[in-house]
């Protein structure tokens, strides 16, 4: 049974809760394939995209789920600038009200503030990245990825590469893949990631060649340019000399080890363009998977929540 | 080749005892009362004392960049005077040594002349001016086994953390120059009753002892090695005798200027320039507090900080 009326964090669901989500998100995926990919599910609702951070992806990939599943879909972007200019969060929140809207789907610069928000609305709240803190459905279409190219989640080596610290792809699947006793490793220079993780059964590596060893998923972070500038690392060429992912590393993974990222790559830092060809095929079943999986999320949020 | 020595009085860390040493090609093979047999050269030591070669955890060769001051050559000779066989260079050259090119550098050069051996150390922040790491694994790849701004404090204490996580992926040991200096700019002399008598612009203690414990606390927090350098101050010697006792990731050094002499033999020289160290000599109590803690071993060892100065800079 369904009872979340909001998806704010990996961290707050059950692994029933993720299974119910895949279950949706592979009939959803069967639909895409059909000449009608649309289905009347949230007719007359209202969904409303509220990214105050740039991201194309993200927000184009909710907002064609919405459509598909026949609901009305209004894009608010704000800059994370304009609130100093007077208009907070909850002031949009609060005027958006007054559409009613069924659905906020919202990308925000601070950590764990959709609780906050939650307050000003009765809309359900789908937590598109708040800060640091969580991604949920990226970390969603990751895990869904991965069960179909393994048949299953459960006890495999998954191991995070690069930002940890800054990264909320990192956590909602850290706790997404404990879920399903995977086991966690992560790897970064140690400026980058918190060795508090530990204390939660992930294994915290400073040395990608050890961390490979015998893993199952690799997931490759986007490395930010300001992390140099505020001297996280010395320098690009340090880091990717110790954290790039090349041919010649990724031999001590598993053979045939899954390498995902959640984009945009940049090339011959995180991953060498030597590994192109070999990601070229999960890269495409990423952004299929992401339709797919944030329908099912929009599905549930929006047919459920007058239950609750 | 053998060489013998004779009647000697050995000094180990831990004894005191009267025996022959034979070498074997640059190698101690044997040490024990009277040995006997040939050898192609024999060393009478009889009433002397022999210790083992000391090693010099911080000099400043001033090597590139001012060599009219000392090169790698003057500088090895002076060492194997003293009987050092190894010495750790400090950074604060011209250009300053924070890249492996210039790590590489040093070791060949002092390689070529070969009478000691010579580790550079790195610096902690790219030109020593506090603001970007330097590149610690290349650095580390090409011989670097410390890092240190000497001369200057990492003033941005967020930086300063995170060199010291970052020195933690090389196993890299970061050495503070503790110096806060908003507080002892300016000044030359210990800040105390002499200062003031001549008023001569004053260093207070507290300009080392505040930084000791800020870089202790960071290393700490993120459980990094950490070495403070010439330790010239009671203040500062309470907060790492404290600090040691649940802190084992930490250690210092002192130079022999700060037990052996205070400000007050800088009133007794009549202000000779040969007298101004940084940090200034302190007063009596420091020198008890620094011999005190070198018997205890708060203090972990003695380098010189051996700086050679040109005559134009007095
Ligand atoms: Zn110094």
């Amino acid at each position: 049974m369904w009872d979340k009326k909001h998806i704010i964090a990996i961290k707050e669901l059950e692994r029933r809760h993720i299974e119910a989500i895949f279950n949706l998100a592979r009939n959803f995926k069967e639909l895409s394939q059909r000449e009608i990919k649309k289905t009347p599910a949230l007719r007359g609702k209202t969904v409303v995209n509220l990214f105050f951070e740039n991201s194309t992806r993200t927000r184009t990939s909710f907002e064609l789920a919405a459509k598909r599943l026949s609901a009305d879909v209004l894009n608010f972007s704000a800059s994370m600038s304009s609130l100093s200019k007077g208009e907070s969060i909850v002031d949009t929140i609060k005027n958006l009200e007054s559409y009613h809207p069924d659905i906020i789907v919202a990308r925000v610069g601070f950590s764990a503030s959709m609780r906050t928000f939650m307050r000003y609305t009765d809309a359900s709240i789908i937590n598109a990245g708040d800060g640091a803190n969580e991604h949920p459905t990226q970390a969603l279409l990751d895990m869904f990825t991965v069960e179909e190219a393994k048949g299953t989640l459960e006890s495999l080596k998954v191991l995070i590469v690069g930002d940890i610290r800054h990264s909320r792809v990192a956590r909602s699947n850290i706790f997404g893949f404990q879920k399903f006793s995977s086991s966690i490793r992560v790897c970064g220079p140690t400026t980058l990631v918190p060795y508090e993780f530990h204390k939660i059964g992930v294994e915290v590596f400073d040395d990608l060649d050890k961390a490979l060893d015998d893993v199952d998923v690799i997931i490759m972070l986007r490395i930010q340019r300001e992390r140099q500038e505020s001297s996280f690392f010395p320098s690009l060429r340090e880091y990717v000399e110790r954290f790039s992912l090349t041919p010649g590393r990724i031999k001590k993974a598993k053979k045939g080890c899954l390498i995902m990222h959640p984009g945009p790559i940049n090339w011959d830092i995180e991953i060498s363009s030597a590994l192109k060809e070999r990601l070229h095929p999960f890269i495409l079943h990423q952004a299929g998977n992401g339709l797919a999986v944030r329908m099912a999320v929009l599905y549930l949020a929006g047919t459920r929540r007058k239950e609750l | 080749m053998k060489i013998l020595i004779k009647g000697a009085k050995v000094v180990n860390n831990d004894d005191i005892f009267d025996a022959d040493i034979l070498i074997n090609n640059g190698k101690i093979i044997k040490v024990e009362k009277s040995i006997s047999g040939r050898a192609d050269k024999e060393i009478d030591a009889c009433g002397k004392h022999v210790f083992p070669g000391f090693i010099d955890i911080h000099t400043h060769l001033r090597t590139p960049g001012r060599e009219d001051e000392e090169d790698f050559l003057s500088g090895s000779k002076a060492a194997a005077h003293g009987g050092f066989t190894a010495v750790c260079c400090m950074p604060n050259t011209t250009p300053c040594v924070d890249n492996e090119g210039l790590i590489r550098w040093v070791i060949e050069e002092s390689k070529k002349i070969g009478l000691i051996d010579i580790y550079p150390i790195g610096a902690i922040t790219k030109n020593r001016k506090g603001e970007e790491l330097s590149e610690y694994g290349a650095m580390a790849k090409a011989g670097c086994l410390a890092l240190s701004d000497d001369g200057d404090s990492v003033e941005n204490g967020s930086l300063l953390r995170k060199a010291l996580e970052y020195a933690k992926m090389f196993n890299l040991l970061i050495i503070s120059h503790c110096e806060d200096k908003s507080l002892s700019a300016g000044g030359f002399i210990r800040e105390s009753f002499i200062s003031s008598k001549y008023g001569m612009r004053p260093v207070s203690d507290i300009s080392e002892s505040a930084i000791v414990y800020r870089d202790i606390a960071l290393a700490r927090y993120v459980d990094a090695r950490l070495h403070l350098a010439h330790i010239s101050s009671k203040k500062s010697i309470e907060i790492i005798s404290e600090a040691k006792k649940t802190f084992s990731k930490l250690s210092c050094e002192t130079a022999p200027h700060y037990f052996t002499l205070t400000v007050e033999d800088i009133e007794k020289s009549k202000f000779h320039g040969n007298f101004r160290v940084n940090p200034p000599l302190g007063e009596k109590h420091d020198l008890e507090a620094i011999r005190k803690a070198l018997k205890e071993g708060t203090i972990d060892c003695i380098a010189t900080d051996h700086a050679p100065h040109s005559k134009t800079f007095f």
